[in-house]
């Protein structure tokens, strides 16, 4: 029985991958209007070179073979390659820019699971008190405030205006330290990236977790709890805080997925590190196809994968998913 | 027995206080008594009034045109002529750096941009924009995910198959990957629909690419809503009973789903707003020499150590007003659906 | 005699409303005493629940306001502190909610919310309490404890679930017991194990039990006395013979009417008292029953007074003169206006 359920969780995860294949593929190589080589080939390009471009890149094939060719190239034979940089094979890009996402969204996730848990436990704690006020409008105004702009206003203070300062000394210049390498200067790289991307996803964590907590509390077996004589802490922590888990989780996985496929991108471009979203950009901006599909599938293959943990994770968490 | 005193009859009248309100009035009356949403209302109304002066700031008080370059422009300040756009004497000392924050409001209040345009003029115009691109955009996210909720909670079947799969894959793209992509894409051609020429300048395009994305994520709340109405009693018993769908529909789904869909408005137009300004950023949105709030962070990028204004006041806007939408939003939300907040 | 267990006094207890402070309960006065089993009984909104309740300071403080006095074993209670309460609940006083299924955490199995409950109260190691949720499942008549302590509440039956739960409340030797209609959920047949349970229980712990009932039915097996609520007030209150055999105020007379009986002739409509009970807000000044009541007199516009005799009373202007011909008059039957 498990055995099938699997398989067709499977099924459904490679036929959802398979249409946004198809979905990014239409988007660029098919939109009336859109003409790849016109636009590989620059702005005022000569009819000849157009016809060039397009048998250079197989772009005179019929739509399903150009779309064949490229699947064959990223998924099996992995020596696609990028339409702008010739020399630059997509599928090693990507596994070189990974590790650089994964340390920024990992240690967003560890700062932003911390203070969302902090924030919204607390507020539920003294719930409609003076704290619980004060840190509901910090998660709005956290929530509100774009990422970019965040990350700009980071930069500002931390790398001109008050980089001479104790607070800001020892932020090094924007990029990447590799872990390896340097560990302490890897961290501090990074700790200001964490904290303007954790900001946003605490804000909302804090005021779910705090929403599902407040309404937790309604239940009887709140009551209950308290009729046995157990501490308040302790209600709060083992009965309401665990109840209220299951959608803090669920939000987590699909959160975490999106980021690590590279969702982060404007992070990444703004603190100059070259990890998957930047890689992302990049090749949108320079409309740099076969990177662009490999990327977004790249993404979309996390996304998809965060889905089905995120399910298999509601039978730990909630017995009476479990069949029985 | 003794003559009846005046009890009042054994079966019980009808509590003067149930002035049978409908639930619209009563959302209203408790909304009406809700501070926050109310003052959060308020500022909104200030930002659009503000947004939609923009011409007559620009005309009348300010006498700039926000749209143009004024690479050459002069003004008078206390009695000085400052050039709009003086050399620099930063750095290297090379190029020119733009006046900053006069903190009058006849003239460059803000500052100007690298262009010598007036910042504040094009955040007011930029707040037209976004606040155009955020309300049409959230039009379209609500109108397309009721329909789209609504066929496949209703008629289920094939029919609900075939939109959830669509759903599934629409959400499964990474959303901003989408919305950029499919920018990216409709900027650089132009779209002809027959008579119908989409310019790429023109709004429409991140309009409905906003619209668009969105609408899994309200659909999917809908289709649960109308699936749960469905198979309700009072529903149920309508159909047994033969009362055509669309009576059905008009008469018990839609106006739960309107609830529904209001309760929605002010959190998608945050949601919309946040989308559109990081979209201009990456100059997938507005395009120039148009102004979003979002344009005018990215153009005051390079000028982010000299003249930080330019990009902080948007931000400061776009923070206030998501603020107020999500304190709007709650409170039209609880104005729906109480929780029995006593308070002795 | 006797200190009781539990000495309620002027018990008052207001919630908050829109138009300020509604009065629930109303000047409730009662004991419980040790070793018996005394019975509140009346309809929803009665206040039954609210009342014990506040016993244990699980009302919500930001929304109600309690009044009056209350000595557990000698020792105020209302007024106790929190950590006081605390150490009282679960093992002092017990309390079984209605409905099991709601009532315990779902995600947790059974045998663990025993032993929560047990290590809240006793140094116990985790191995010894959860021997002890095993015994405890064992005498409340589960017949594989073990098993079934490993078990999550969605896996057991109605009933199972049920002794599940007085298995938790006993776990540690509670002196009183509140039963907050115990048997309501269940089933008609697994609600006479249920209650064969109760009172074995009561006879080998020892505790004494405050069962809260609609069902008259449930009065009459289980009640040493019995305390009749209603719209916030203790309107009778006697031991359970007394109260069948002469009820003292009409509003016990409806309920005990309104029992479908077993033999005689039968009749053509059952029969109920006409109308429902005041809004907490809207009680009349006078007699807070008069309004439905087939026995009222003038006298009732003004609050009535207690007719007190050797242990019980009753809340009614018609004193021992005119009780048998008030009690004989019909009671009115469902078709029959005021």
């Amino acid at each position: 029985m498990m055995l099938a359920a699997l398989v067709q969780r499977l099924a459904q995860m490679l036929f959802v991958m398979f249409g946004i294949s198809v979905l990014v593929f239409l988007i660029f190589f098919a939109t009336p209007g859109s003409d790849p080589a016109a636009r590989i080939a620059g702005k005022n390009a000569a009819p000849e070179t157009l016809v060039a471009v397009r048998h250079d890149f197989g772009l005179d094939q019929p739509l399903p073979v150009q779309y064949a060719v490229m699947m064959k190239k990223l998924f099996v034979t992995h020596d696609l390659v990028s339409f702008v940089n010739r020399g630059l094979k997509v599928v090693p890009a990507i596994i070189e820019a990974a590790p650089v996402t994964l340390s920024l969204v990992f240690g967003a996730a560890v700062f932003w699971l911390i203070g969302g848990l902090a924030v919204g436990i607390l507020a539920a704690a003294w719930r409609d008190g003076f704290v619980d006020r004060i840190l509901m409008i910090l998660s709005l105004t956290g929530v509100a405030i774009p990422v970019f702009w965040l990350g700009e206003m980071t930069n500002l203070l931390s790398q001109n205006r008050l980089h001479d300062t104790l607070l800001f000394s020892w932020v090094p210049a924007l990029g990447y330290v590799s872990l390896h390498a340097d560990p302490t200067g890897w961290f501090k790289a990074l700790l200001l990236p964490w904290l303007t991307l954790s900001l946003g996803f605490i804000g909302i964590y804090g005021r779910v977790l705090r929403a599902n907590i407040v309404e937790t509390y309604q239940e009887d077996f709140i009551r209950t709890a308290r009729a046995k004589g157990i501490s308040e802490t302790r209600v709060l922590l083992r009965h309401a805080l665990r109840m209220s888990l299951v959608p803090f989780v669920t939000m987590f996985g699909l959160d975490f997925g999106a980021l690590v496929g590279g969702g982060a991108l404007v992070t990444e471009v703004i603190f100059g590190l070259n990890g998957v979203g930047k890689l992302t950009y990049d090749s949108l901006q320079s409309l740099d196809l076969p990177v662009i599909m490999a990327s977004v599938m790249y993404a979309s293959f996390f996304v998809v994968l965060a889905n089905a943990i995120v399910d298999m994770t509601y039978a730990v968490l909630d017995p009476r998913t479990r069949s029985h | 027995m003794a003559t009846e005193p005046a009890f009042g009859s054994a079966v019980p009248t009808l509590s003067d206080d149930s002035r049978a309100r409908g639930p619209w009035t009563q959302a209203l009356h408790r909304f009406s008594r809700d501070g926050s949403a109310l003052a959060a209302a308020l500022v909104l109304v200030v930002v659009v009034v503000a947004s939609l002066l923009a011409p007559i700031y620009a005309g009348r008080i300010a006498g700039v045109d926000p749209f143009s370059s004024n690479l050459e422009g002069e003004i008078t300040l206390a009695g000085e002529n400052i050039p709009v756009l003086a050399p620099s004497t930063e750095g290297l000392g090379i190029g020119v750096i733009p006046i900053g924050p006069t903190w009058q409001l006849n003239t460059y209040f803000l500052g100007a941009d690298e262009q010598g345009r007036d910042v504040l003029a094009r955040l007011l115009y930029g707040g037209r924009a976004t606040l155009f691109i955020g309300s049409a955009s959230t039009a379209i996210t609500l109108v397309l995910a009721a329909f789209v909720g609504i066929c496949a909670g209703f008629f289920g079947g094939w029919i609900d198959r075939v939109l959830s799969r669509v759903l599934d894959i629409l959400w499964a793209f990474p959303i901003y990957l989408l919305a950029i992509s499919l920018s990216i894409v409709l900027l650089n051609s132009r779209i002809e629909l027959g008579p119908l020429v989409i310019d790429s300048s023109s709004l429409i395009i991140p309009i409905i690419i906003i619209g668009v994305i969105y609408v899994p994520y309200v659909a999917r709340p809908i289709r649960g809503q109308v699936l749960a109405l469905r198979k309700s009693d009072f529903v149920t018993a309508a159909i047994g009973l033969g009362v055509p769908p669309h009576r059905i529909l008009a008469r018990d789904i839609l106006p739960n789903v309107i609830t529904t869909l209001i309760v929605f408005v002010p959190l998608m137009m945050a949601l919309n707003i946040a989308t559109e300004t990081a979209l201009s950023f990456l100059s997938l949105g507005v395009q120039s020499p148009g102004a979003s709030w979002g344009t005018i962070i990215r153009d005051g990028q390079s000028l982010l150590y000299s003249r930080p204004w330019v990009s902080t006041a948007p931000g400061l806007v776009i923070i206030v007003t998501i603020v107020a939408l999500n304190i709007l939003g709650d409170g039209v939300r609880d104005a729906f659906d109480p929780r029995a907040k006593l308070r002795p | 005699m006797p200190t009781p267990l539990l000495d309620v006094q002027g018990l008052s207890i207001s919630f908050a409303g829109r138009n300020g402070p509604i009065k629930v309960i109303e000047d409730l006065c009662f004991q419980v005493n040790e070793q018996e089993t005394l019975c509140i009984v009346g309809e929803s909104g009665s206040g039954k629940t609210v009342a014990l309740l506040s016993m244990l300071g699980l009302l919500d403080p930001l929304s109600s306001r309690v009044e009056g006095s209350a000595s557990f074993k000698g020792a105020n209670i209302l007024g106790a502190s929190q950590e006081t309460l605390r150490q009282i609940r679960g093992r002092e006083i017990a309390l079984i909610s209605q409905d099991p299924m709601t009532a315990m955490i779902p995600v947790r199995t059974v045998g663990w919310q025993i032993v929560e409950q047990i290590q809240a109260h006793n140094g116990l190691s985790r191995r010894a309490a959860w021997n002890r949720a095993i015994e405890l499942l064992g005498e409340v008549g589960i017949a594989n404890p073990r098993m079934i302590a490993g078990q999550f509440p969605h896996q057991l039956s109605g009933g199972m679930r049920q002794r599940a739960m007085i298995a938790m409340a006993l776990s540690c030797n509670p002196s009183l017991l509140i039963a907050d209609e115990p048997t309501t959920a269940l089933d008609v047949t697994v609600q006479a194990q249920v209650l064969d349970l109760l009172r074995r229980l009561r006879r080998d712990f020892g505790s004494s039990i405050v069962l809260i009932t609609h069902d008259m039915g449930v009065v009459a097996e289980m009640a040493d006395r019995v305390l009749v609520m209603y719209a916030g007030r203790i309107v009778e209150h006697g031991s359970c013979d007394a109260i069948f055999a002469d009820a003292w105020h009409p509003y016990t007379w409806g309920l005990l009417d309104s029992i479908p009986p077993l033999d005689g002739p039968r009749p053509d409509r059952l029969v109920s008292i006409p109308g429902s009970p005041p809004q907490p807000d809207k009680r009349p000044p006078g007699c807070v029953f008069a309004p439905r009541c087939h026995a009222r007199i003038a006298a009732c516009a003004e609050p009535p007074p207690r007719q007190l005799a050797d242990g019980r009373d009753a809340l009614c202007v018609i004193d021992y003169a005119n009780r048998h011909a008030g009690r004989s008059h019909p009671v009115h039957t469902m078709d029959q206006s005021a």
